[in-house]
């Protein structure tokens, strides 16, 4: 009989101290575990691109802002709105058309007409799990867009996140747009 | 497919020839009356439409008693039941299947059970949508030309005799598969039955009824 009864207590209070930590550790365990295994099922309905307008002097004023092709142009009115209520610097989200590989946007301004096509390849296809997706690619033609405005710059990213982490995972940015009035 | 369904039918009808030697009698033919059936009378409401099902069987005793095996190929063709709020509203699918059952029947009341391996080949076609409040829905179509599953199908079963060469079985059954691959989740697996949101490990049960008839 070499265990005291001192050593007997201890070890049990250890038992004690590490069930009772586990019990605790147990949840936040399953919460990663769950959000490590979460899966980015990415967008499945019409897809926006991100429009960053960067104009020299605010007082620009949008009459009105359309799609060619848009079935419901109502979801404009509120765009021409919120780029009429801001400063230098904003971004707006603008639907593209899930039926071609482009949309073309016009903003009729006060004293002008810009005319801005976006090209990209729609990539539609299963996901474990998640069902159809869609997704965008560059398009395979040479040029990412036409403009009637002095400097365009079209970015692309996958519209489906790489990795779902606690912070909200990377990637899934998809199209932006930086256009300069 | 259909030179696979011709094979089979070929392998049933000699193992059937080659059980009537080597078993010993009776031997019974018989076929489903259910499945299918169902899907015509009430199309909106079945969870399959307008569906053609034909499962032929050859049921031989072994030489132990009590004991005997069921043999059969089955073929499917419709649609599954539209639901326009998935993305997915409805499928179409067509296979082919094959079923072998070890039975063993109990002497005094006329109730089998039997269990066995079976496997399908089955082709899916549908639509998918993505909703365009801006510019209009986009759909798409996809088509799954051959898709294997397999696994093993169990059963109990009660024989109400109504004549001499005639019987009706009335059955419970339950199928699991698995089907390989990342494939969008049928609706309804022929050879399996209902297997909506299922993609790779398909579990399905049901009811069905049988009509025999004793050769020999």
């Amino acid at each position: 009989m070499g265990t005291t009864i001192p050593t007997l207590l201890l070890s049990l209070e250890k038992q004690t101290f590490n069930y009772s930590t586990m019990k605790k550790l147990l949840p936040l365990l399953f919460i990663i575990v769950v959000l490590y295994g979460c899966v980015d099922c990415g967008p499945q309905q019409e897809l926006t691109v991100g429009i960053n307008f960067h104009r020299e002097k605010d007082s620009l004023h949008l009459n009105q802002v359309y799609a060619l092709g848009a079935l419901d142009q109502q979801i404009f009115n509120k765009q021409t709105e919120d780029f009429n209520n801001s400063r230098l610097f904003l971004t707006l989200a603008f639907p593209i058309s899930l039926l071609t590989d482009s949309t073309t946007y016009v903003f009729e301004f006060e004293n002008r007409t810009d005319t801005l096509t976006l090209f990209y390849q729609r990539d539609f296809y299963y996901k474990k799990d998640c069902g159809f997706v869609v997704d965008t690619k560059k398009p395979a033609r040479s040029e990412d867009s036409k403009s009637t405005f002095s400097k365009v710059n079209v970015s692309y990213d996958s519209y489906l996140m790489e990795k779902v982490t606690f912070t909200g995972g990377t990637g899934g940015n998809g199209i932006n747009v930086d256009v300069t009035l | 497919m259909k030179a696979l369904f011709s094979f089979l039918i070929v392998c049933l009808v000699s193992i059937n020839a080659s059980a009537q030697k080597i078993y010993s009698t009776p031997v019974y033919v018989g076929i489903d009356v259910v499945k299918g059936i169902p899907s015509y009378v009430f199309p909106e409401k079945y969870f399959i439409r307008k569906t053609l099902v034909i499962e032929p069987y050859v049921r031989f005793n072994r030489q132990k008693p009590g004991k005997s095996i069921l043999i059969s190929a089955g073929f499917a063709k419709g649609s599954s039941k539209i639901d326009p709020s998935r993305q997915v509203s409805s499928q179409q699918f067509q296979g082919i299947y094959f079923k072998m059952a070890f039975e063993a029947s109990n002497r005094r009341i006329p109730i089998s059970g039997g269990v066995g391996p079976m496997f399908s080949i089955s082709g899916f076609k549908s639509n998918y949508q993505f909703k365009g409040p801006t510019f209009g829905d986009y759909t798409g179509s996809f088509h799954e030309k051959e898709s294997l599953a397999f696994g093993a199908e169990g059963y109990v079963a009660y024989d109400l005799k109504l004549n001499k060469k005639l019987s009706l079985r009335f059955l419970i059954r339950n199928a699991i598969a698995i089907r390989p691959g990342d494939m969008p989740p049928p609706d309804y697996y022929p050879g399996i039955g209902y297997t909506k949101d299922m993609s790779q490990l398909l579990f399905s049960g049901g009811f069905s009824t049988q009509l025999f008839f004793r050769c020999k």
